[in-house]
């Protein structure tokens, strides 16, 4: 299938109701399937635990199945589809609506010259850390981000998706991801910086 | 090419997209600045840090199954586009 080519995806059912064709069905399965362990590994991140994880690709894939018929594979493929779906069907289980990028959200690139001295605190030289336990701290930061700076943050870092892909995926400007990374990045560092500080890490040469 | 100019190139290439990043002159700025340099190797160890915490889920075999399980009894079910947004 060439890119934004839609699928050849329904038939009519003895209802007469839409539902997909057999070669659909099929393409579904060749191209959604092979991203479960990437969906997974978001919903992970993403979930409280374990089972709100399973519950979040199990949602996912159904309504990723459901509106097959209307998917377009474009230049990014099946993935960044599924991750949008994936996103939404977090923002449902939560209980809330995708925030609006609003104009305070976007950019201010003074933020990035604020960085750069923020980014010099960030502790480094870590001794003795038992990483287990630094894994899970920084588990626990990540999971009290907002959920808007989570999903950038993670898209980022995870998926390894550039900025505009993050935009694309999350339907807002480039200005606005690159704010909730900012964002996520300075207050995930300051989490960090702290728990070195308690546990008389070496923070001297940032500090 | 100043520092604020550079953040913003630092992130571009922290985040693999090299597009409309001038490399050579923000090469250069990074040879004579430790302060954007040690920034660009700081995002990038972030960001390795975070794929390496949670890089290494996979999906349990049970709910692999339960995934394919689904797609089959979906299969003849009806088409709801509007539920996908």
């Amino acid at each position: 299938m060439l890119n934004g080519e839609k699928n050849p995806s329904t038939t009519v059912d003895r209802a007469g109701a839409p539902c997909l064709s057999p070669v659909a069905r099929a393409r579904f399965e060749a191209v959604a399937l092979p991203h479960l362990d990437s969906i997974y590994r978001m919903a992970r991140a993403l979930g409280s635990d374990a089972v709100e994880a399973d519950d979040l690709v199990q949602e996912t894939y159904a309504r990723a199945y459901r509106g097959f018929g209307r998917f377009e594979l474009r230049e990014y493929g099946a993935k960044p589809w599924l991750l949008r779906i994936l996103q939404n069907v977090f923002y449902t289980f939560k209980g809330r609506q995708r925030r609006e990028p609003v104009l305070l959200e976007d950019v201010d690139f003074d933020h990035f010259v604020d960085e750069l001295s923020w980014a010099e605190k960030i502790p480094i030289s870590v001794g003795s850390l038992n990483w287990d336990h630094f894994d899970e701290e920084l588990k626990s930061a990540v999971g009290r981000l907002q959920p808007e700076y989570r999903i950038a943050l993670l898209l980022w870092s995870i998926e390894g998706l550039s900025y505009r892909e993050i935009a694309e995926l999350c339907e807002c400007a480039l200005g606005t991801v690159m704010s909730r990374l900012y964002r996520a990045r300075r207050t995930v560092g300051r989490h960090l910086r702290e728990y070195a500080r308690e546990r008389k890490l070496s923070t001297a040469r940032f500090d | 090419m100043n520092c604020a100019e550079v953040a913003r190139c630092v992130d571009a290439l922290a985040s693999e997209q090299h597009g409309g990043v001038d490399i050579p002159v923000v090469l250069e700025h990074l040879s004579g600045c430790s302060r954007c340099a040690g920034r660009l190797a700081r995002l990038t160890s972030l960001r390795e840090v975070l794929a390496r915490v949670y890089g290494d889920a996979r999906t349990p075999s049970h709910l692999r199954d339960r995934v394919q399980s689904l797609v089959e009894e979906q299969k003849g079910g009806v088409l709801d586009s509007r539920e996908v947004s």
